[in-house]
């Protein structure tokens, strides 16, 4: 214990202990790479969950619409904005034979209008216009509008569900997490806000897990991130608490004060807070100044970032002046769509928007150090020499996203008991 | 060098790196990923030295559309002095080596 009290990140304490419903044993890593359990995750787990379809700032006007494609859920979801400011979101799909509704990605519009044969619904996803109505048989417009999904907004962050009937609603299903967040200035760092999206060729629980722990910071981002993250103190890059809440995870970043930054860097960090200049501040006094009670909960003075991961596969990592979001969609046991964001405040002068950019930059290069490992590992899966991971306390959510999910799968009954 | 560029006045002497002047992230990554680690270097060597001067011009320049020629050549050569820097400072070569290719990434808006 003395250890533990010397140095927060050097001791044995272990969170798993909190969490003995998990166990501590090896993974099996047939989840990674079964057709089966893929289809398992599909039905049970996907079709069940509330996930990000966007932000608001995507669809701010009446007609604005985003359509989110959930391959997953075998769906294509149109999230619209209402003339009462509302958000509706509806399967993308016309009522009559079945063609999709929506073919681009965004865009503006006064109604639905289906190119097949003109069907035409509203806002509200009403069916008002039928070309040759005459000719169809008993038909009743009123119950052949667009099939609505479920939708609800939380910070600006647009989510649905594709469940018919969903067993919680969004605010039940983000649960104190979200509340932890209540006060983060969202609105204000979403003004800039910079996509990165790819395929990687892995499973999706394998490249969430790259991003649900850091201790793979000392070996895999030894070249970009030599001490940012590192100290004597916390030569492993622990985090300086995680705990897991409902069914999703939190954790507080280490930042080390004493890095050096580049060069460059130092020119950046001059003109406005980064991500990347995120672990150059006093975390105490920053996260304070933040004031959500989930930011930064132990008051811990080497604070750099607050992690959440929202089961199944979203992530949000906020420090101050900027956040950064991940999400992984998957499209086959072996391929995931990778999204990801950096958001900022809106730049007001082109010194700030270079300083933006170096953030940019250095994020997607620490993602390239990562998809490259999550190909690579992927690869090997299927050679059966190893049927296991090993997992150390600090992998702790890549254990519960695994226990996660198969729970999920069981209680829907997908797998017995 | 084929291309010319202007740029605001004290900043002149840069327009020989007017190859760098580029729009987008695509362009500029692979611009980086197509250069030699010298030409790199060659670049970053001549921009340093003079990039608290461009950071001293570039915070009296209002983020606009309709942003004059010369200022967003001049942002644009400090957004790529941001895509090579890492490679200049951190990674010692243009791409990195057991990375992921960064061609695969679809990035937005500029």
């Amino acid at each position: 214990m003395t250890a533990l009290e010397d140095n927060p990140y050097a001791g044995n304490r272990k969170y798993h202990d909190l969490y003995p419903e998990m166990g501590t044993g090896a993974v099996s890593t047939e989840p990674y790479y079964s057709e089966e359990y893929f289809e398992l995750e599909r039905e049970y787990v996907f079709k069940k969950c509330w996930m990000n379809a966007c932000r608001v700032e995507q669809i701010p006007k009446a007609g604005d619409y985003f359509v989110k494609e959930l391959p997953v859920c075998d769906t294509s979801v149109i999230v619209i904005r209402r003339k009462d400011g509302g958000v509706n979101a509806f399967h993308n799909v016309c009522s009559h034979r079945g063609n999709k509704i929506a073919y681009e990605e965004a865009g503006n519009i006064r109604s639905f209008y289906c190119r097949f044969h003109g069907w035409t619904y509203d806002l509200e996803g009403d069916l008002v216009v039928v070309p040759d109505e005459e000719n169809y048989f008993d038909l009743d417009k009123s119950c052949l509008g667009l099939t609505p999904v479920s939708v609800g907004e939380w910070q600006g962050f647009v989510f649905v569900n594709v469940d018919p009937e969903p067993t919680e609603t969004l605010s039940e299903y983000l649960g104190d997490l979200a509340a932890g967040l209540d006060g983060y200035p969202f609105e204000e760092t979403s003004g800039q806000v910079f996509t990165f999206e790819t395929v990687v060729n892995a499973n999706w629980k394998l490249v969430k897990d790259a991003f649900q722990e850091v201790c793979h910071t000392p070996y895999q981002h030894h070249r970009s991130l030599p001490d940012a993250y590192i100290s004597e103190a916390n030569p492993y890059t622990r985090f300086i608490d995680m705990a897991v809440v409902g069914h999703h995870a939190r954790a507080s970043l280490f930042g080390n004060m004493e890095h050096q930054p580049s060069p460059l860097a130092m020119h950046a960090y001059g003109h406005g807070a980064t991500i990347a200049s995120a672990s150059m501040v006093d975390g105490e006094e920053v996260s304070a100044a933040l004031a959500p009670p989930g930011i930064n909960p132990t008051g811990s003075s080497d604070w750099s970032f607050e992690l959440q991961v929202f089961f199944p596969s979203f992530f949000l990592a906020l420090t101050h002046g900027s956040y950064f979001t991940h999400q992984f969609i998957p499209l086959a046991v072996d391929k995931t769509h990778w999204l990801s964001t950096t958001c900022y405040p809106t730049a007001t002068t082109a010194a700030e928007r270079f300083s933006q950019e170096y953030s940019r930059v250095m994020f997607r290069d620490i993602m390239n150090e990562d998809g490259r490992q999550i190909e690579e590992t992927q690869s090997m899966l299927k050679s059966g020499a190893k049927k296991t991971f090993i997992l150390k306390d600090e992998e702790l959510f890549v254990r519960q996203g695994l226990w996660k999910a198969h729970q999920m799968i069981v209680d829907n009954g997908g797998l017995p008991e | 060098m084929t291309t010319s560029i202007t740029l605001p006045e004290g900043f002149e002497d840069l327009a020989e790196w007017a190859d760098w002047d580029l729009e987008t992230m695509a362009e500029r990554s692979r611009k980086r990923a197509t250069s030699s680690m010298e030409d790199i270097q060659s670049f970053y060597d001549a921009i340093l030295p003079r990039m608290g001067e461009i950071l001293d011009y570039l915070v009296t320049v209002t983020m606009s559309e309709d942003m004059n020629p010369e200022d967003r050549s001049l942002l644009n050569l400090s957004k790529s002095m941001a895509e090579v820097a890492p490679a200049v400072e951190q990674f010692f070569e243009p791409e990195i080596s057991f990375g992921f290719d960064t061609t695969r990434w679809k990035h937005g808006p500029e």
